[in-house]
């Protein structure tokens, strides 16, 4: 990993991360010395219970969902150690497992929403649900006390001496529990797989999936962490004011927690605890009422979405960076990029080896065995038998509007089989967009998908990483050089020409070495030039490392001259299969798509 | 044809950043003609349309309709002095229906635009969204034809498409011309282009490196060979 | 059955109101494609115009309309020059903005008027048919939300300008290209639907009274027949009013009144889960 290291151009950010980690809580640690009296530990702890509620809620914002029930997480976690320490008289410490279960759980339902929903709907999605756990808690009067809520909860039962009725011992308590969740929120970042995962989920869902992200286990996890330590904190919260109710959980807290993730910076790792003092200090140093909080932190809002979109944290270091005149990061030195060209070699003999080591098996790859795709009514794919040809490029061609992509999305599992069966290495199979990767199968898109805010050597690095059978480095040096993306290897996805997303998006599906490559129309939009560079490129990388191309592609002459055998679709039927010379004398074709010119 | 001037472009240039997006472009489209702009990817043929159109504003030069300076007009107003665009990748409005889609504008009074795309008349009652790529692009020129633009400008109106398709997209173009229409076009597959173009201008790196009749540049070899890859 | 048929009257006044309450988003959300959070703190807003107009003015309640409609309208044109426009296809943008601006006039609301509930002075008459009682108030809410749908259902669908609308929020480019000033028409389009809200303001406020509070029922309210309707239909926006006002009718007719408001918020999760389109849209519209 340490090639990794030292490409990672954001390395010097981490190092300033870590000492402003270090900073903020030693500042914590000392902050009861300063604010002392009874109100202000008050204030104190109940910005640390907001700083776990906000660090967990960044779990979620990372896998790109904005949730508006994170007070009602908290609630949950409240409610249940609540009723097991009174109604049950459990003691604290057995309970508070309980009530972050329960909320995870529960988190888990509606991250089962996620799936389906993004944006508003999903915003909307939580929004109800905590307007529909109001109703339940008030209308559960004899459990939940109803609308005045509970109250007399006890504090946590002391241990080794200590006393948690004291309110400077409290503060330590859930500031051992904050960084506790910074550290899992921590564990989600670029630096685990699931982390890397995540990241990516949040910023092209579909292109992540094609990569090999297991996208609904990766999210439903996200989703239980986030709601667990929600839960975990709304019960510090409720036994240190020793009541709930369900005013603490109205959608407007929920929003209030949104605020401070948001505003302090949801993609970093103390922004959210940063925007929570913030958001938490500043109405009580000002003794605003809680409607001026309400318009403070609306102003917020706005503030945040005119001037300060990435969060206050990452407009700090920005200012931090220009004062001490350090480079902004993204302008990493080139000079790591020899470092990783010397293990091109090695990546070329691996592939050779590879190369030979197919070719012998006459099992197709991959088959379609009498294959039907329909959504709902419409049927778009109608009964296909088909099987790739190996070691060799396969063309799929047909009228706009014939299935061709369909035809990938099947393969792919990104469409369902409706009927018949899909063969891989003979064995029938259901695919699923992450696993298909992890068995040797990647896909490019119709419309170059890349990651707008990654560099083009790390979506190569990402992609490697995610899909779990290649070496990284390795592969990283011998994409830049193949595709001839060395000079914008430090380029942001969006500041990229088409014809280098093309590549760049080449090169990210051959990150996990696949015996099979779906390449979905690489040729459109490109000029004359740029498609006679890339149709050479293919053929090269398909003698290179022996594997099996399928493409979609319009550009005839292209696609004649490059594929070795063609199959045509049109209206969700194959009309025709052959060696490109036949295919285009057959009349049926001729009628269906090329045209008598 | 007449010489009559529809479209003027003199000395147009555009910065972005600071650097030279296009250098000095001058062109120039008379009543009745079709003009073709050639040129590889990245030659500033997209971004010379879009000035044109009013989608970006150039940093020099007037870009002149029947002789009033368009220059730096928002979009809307060009399009209602009579210039009918359609962009790349045939964008549409895809909660319309074809039918009211081709009621956003009055109809064309020199071309019945019914008989010209008939592909997409026995489609009225669909919803746009529902159209193939073709089609998309048929009704994307339908829009551009409404309210007798005085000059009808295409971006690259074969991409993406299945060579029959092709085909008729040229034919439609070729029988706009015959009603008299004046068209200014972007594409990339230049032998098709060249065929059916009267004059065309071939741009590299943001500049008119050639220019002329469409036949004399399809048989000059150099042209075919360096620029338009024939 | 003497109760079921009350309900069931009670549930298609209801219905008639609620598909008022959200005409306004439906055309902003549904059309537009613009969430507008803030929409709910409009339509308190444009409560506030209205009573303050018929209270301190004496203004009759025709008058109060049109004053809310007009506050509406020109809070809406601001919203949409300052903030969707500037956020446009950025949803969580969107949305943090409209966040932003409830917060703002919900705390401002109560800071300047108090928290305490309002009330329109209306006439307390009632129509009876058989053994059914309708409040006239209602039932002149209910009518009066029927003809203002059909008008914006007309216009929307039937007319040149509801094409126009339709197509700047389909593809704004496009439709610059097509001759359209599409700033215009964005401005008009915000403008007319939170003035809607103003005007269901009016017409509800005697209704369900008034407080700063009100901004979020109405919110989720308008949200729920919008997505149970199907965005982009009108007449999805009517059906899901309906549906709503009954099954609302219904579950606090039988229901223990502290479980009835689940029912609707069940409602919604369970159509967002399974049927995010809603009854009348189509898939491509949602994600």
């Amino acid at each position: 990993m340490s090639t990794r290291e030292t490409i990672q151009p954001q390395q010097r950010t981490a190092n300033y991360e870590r000492i402003g980690l270090l900073v903020l809580a030693a500042v914590l640690a000392v902050a009861p010395l300063v604010l002392s009296n009874a109100y202000q530990l008050n204030v104190l702890v109940l910005m640390a219970v907001n700083a776990i509620l906000a660090t967990g809620l960044a779990i979620v914002v990372r896998a790109g969902r904005l949730s508006l029930a994170q007070a009602s997480f908290g609630g949950i976690g409240g409610y249940t150690t609540g009723i097991l320490t009174t109604t049950l008289g459990m003691p604290f410490w057995l309970a508070l497992p309980a009530g972050g279960l329960l909320a995870a759980a529960i988190g888990v339902l509606l991250g089962l929403t996620s799936l389906r929903l993004r944006g508003f709907y999903f915003a909307i999605a939580t929004f109800t649900f905590s307007q529909l756990a109001i109703v339940i808690l008030r209308a559960w009067t004899s459990v939940t006390g109803g609308m005045s809520g509970m109250f007399g909860l006890p504090f946590p039962t002391g241990f080794l001496g200590l006393d948690f009725s004291d309110p400077r011992q409290y503060y330590y308590l859930v500031l051992v529990v904050l960084f506790l969740a910074v550290a899992i929120y921590h564990a989600c970042s670029r630096g685990t797989a699931f982390g890397r995962g995540l990241a990516v989920l949040g910023e092209d869902e579909v292109l992540a999936s094609s990569l090999g992200v297991p996208a609904t286990r990766y999210r439903l996890l996200a989703f239980a962490l986030s709601s667990g330590i929600g839960g975990i904190g709304g019960s510090f919260g409720a036994h240190f004011i020793q009541g709930v109710s369900p005013s603490d959980i109205a959608p407007i807290v929920s929003v209030f927690v949104v605020v401070m993730v948001l505003a302090g910076g949801a993609k970093t790792l103390v922004g959210p605890l940063i925007g929570a003092i913030i958001l938490t200090l500043v109405p009580e140093l000002l003794r605003a009422s809680a409607q001026w909080s309400m318009v403070f932190y609306g102003v917020f809002l706005l503030l945040y979405v005119y001037l300060f979109p990435d969060g206050l944290l990452p407009l700090a270091k920005s200012a931090f960076r220009r004062a001490v005149g350090d480079p902004p990061s993204g302008t990493a030195s080139h000079r790591e990029l020899a470092l990783v060209d010397a293990a091109t070699a090695r990546a070329e003999a691996a592939r050779q080896n590879q190369a030979e080591g197919q070719g012998a098996d006459s099992t197709p790859i991959i088959a379609l065995e009498n294959a039907s795709c329909a959504f709902g009514a419409l049927k778009v794919l109608h009964g296909l038998d088909w099987s790739v040809r190996r070691g060799c490029i396969n063309g799929l061609i047909g009228p706009n509007g014939a299935g061709k992509t369909t035809f990938f999305n099947v393969l792919t599992g990104v469409a369902p089989v409706t009927e018949g069966t899909v063969r891989w290495h003979g064995a029938p199979v259901v695919p699923v967009p992450g696993e298909m990767v992890r068995r040797g199968m990647s896909r490019t898109f119709q419309h170059a998908r890349v990651f707008e805010d990654q560099t083009v050597a790390d979506s190569i690095l990402l992609a490697a990483e995610l899909s779990r059978r290649a070496v990284p480095e390795t592969h990283l040096g011998w994409a830049l050089s193949f595709f001839n993306l060395t000079d914008v290897a430090f380029s942001r996805g969006r500041d990229l020409t088409h014809y280098q997303r093309r590549l760049t998006s080449i090169a990210m599906a051959m990150a996990s070495s696949p015996e099979l490559l779906l390449l979905d129309e690489p040729l459109a939009g490109l000029d004359d030039t740029e498609t006679r560079e890339l149709s050479r490129k293919i053929a090269g990388l398909q003698q290179e490392t022996g594997n099996t191309i399928l493409l979609i592609e319009h550009k005839l002459s292209e696609v004649m001259e490059l594929c070795d055998t063609l199959t045509v679709l049109d209206h969700g039927v194959i009309i025709a299969t052959g060696t490109p010379d036949e295919v285009s004398r057959n009349s049926t074709v001729i009628e269906a798509y090329l045209g008598n010119e | 044809m007449s010489d009559t001037s529809i479209l003027t472009l003199t000395n147009v240039e555009s910065r972005i950043a600071g650097a030279l997006k296009l250098a000095g472009i001058s062109i120039e489209v008379k009543k009745g003609e079709l003009v073709s702009i050639l040129g590889a990817n990245g030659a500033g043929k997209t971004s010379l349309l879009g000035i044109i159109a009013g989608l970006y504003k150039p940093s020099a030069g007037t870009v002149r309709l029947e002789g009033m300076s368009i220059t730096g007009l928002p979009p809307y107003r060009i399009a209602r002095k009579g210039i009918g665009f359609a962009p790349q990748n045939h964008p549409i409005f895809n909660s319309l229906s074809v039918a009211e889609t081709l009621e956003l504008g009055r109809p064309n009074t020199q071309i019945d635009v019914e008989s010209l795309f008939p592909n997409i008349a026995a489609k009225r009652h669909m919803r746009a969204a529902s159209l193939s790529g073709g089609e998309r692009q048929m009704l994307s020129m339908a829009i551009a034809l409404q309210n007798d633009p005085k000059i009808c400008i295409f971006d690259e109106p074969s991409s993406g498409l299945a060579p029959k398709i092709v085909s008729q997209v040229f034919e439609a173009i070729k029988r706009m011309v015959e009603a008299g229409i004046t068209v200014l076009m972007v594409e990339q597959n230049a032998r098709a282009a060249l065929r059916f173009a009267d004059r065309a201008y071939v741009m590299e790196h943001g500049k008119i490196i050639a220019s002329g009749l469409a036949g004399d540049l399809a048989n000059d070899d150099q042209i075919r060979r360096a620029y338009l890859g024939m | 059955m003497q109760l079921f048929l009350q309900q069931a009257v009670n549930g298609l006044m209801l219905g008639g109101m609620f598909t008022l309450m959200s005409i306004g988003l439906s055309l902003m959300f549904g059309v537009m494609r613009v969430a507008n959070f803030a929409y709910g703190a409009l339509y308190m807003l444009g409560g506030y115009a209205a009573f303050w107009a018929s209270n301190l003015l004496g203004v009759p309640n025709s008058i109060a309309i049109v004053v809310a409609f007009a506050a509406a309208f020109l809070m809406g044109v601001v919203m949409e020059q300052v903030g969707f426009s500037r956020f446009r296809g950025n949803e969580e943008a969107t949305l943090i903005f409209g966040l932003g601006v409830a917060l703002i006039a919900r705390g401002g609301a109560v800071l300047a008027w108090g928290s305490q509930t309002r009330f329109i002075p209306v006439s307390f008459d009632t129509f009876r048919f058989g053994g059914m009682v309708l409040p006239a108030s209602r039932f002149w809410a209910a009518v009066a939300s029927l003809l203002i749908v059909g008008l914006v259902y007309l216009v929307v669908n039937r007319t040149r300008w509801g094409r126009i609308i339709r197509a700047v929020a389909d593809n704004p480019e496009r439709a610059a290209l097509a001759g359209f000033n599409t700033k215009f028409q964005y401005l008009l389009t915000a403008g007319l639907a939170t003035g809607l809200a103003g005007v269901a303001a009016v017409m509800l406020v005697p209704v369900f009274s008034l407080s700063p509070a009100v901004d979020d029922s109405a919110l989720y309210t308008a949200m729920t027949v919008v997505i149970l309707g199907g965005l982009g239909s009108i007449p999805g926006c009517v059906v899901g009013g309906f549906l709503l006002g009954i099954i609302t009718a219904f579950s606090y007719g039988y229901l223990p009144s502290p479980i009835a408001p689940a029912v609707p918020l069940l409602l919604l999760i369970v159509t967002l889960a399974l049927k995010p389109e809603g009854l009348f849209g189509s898939k491509d519209r949602v994600v």
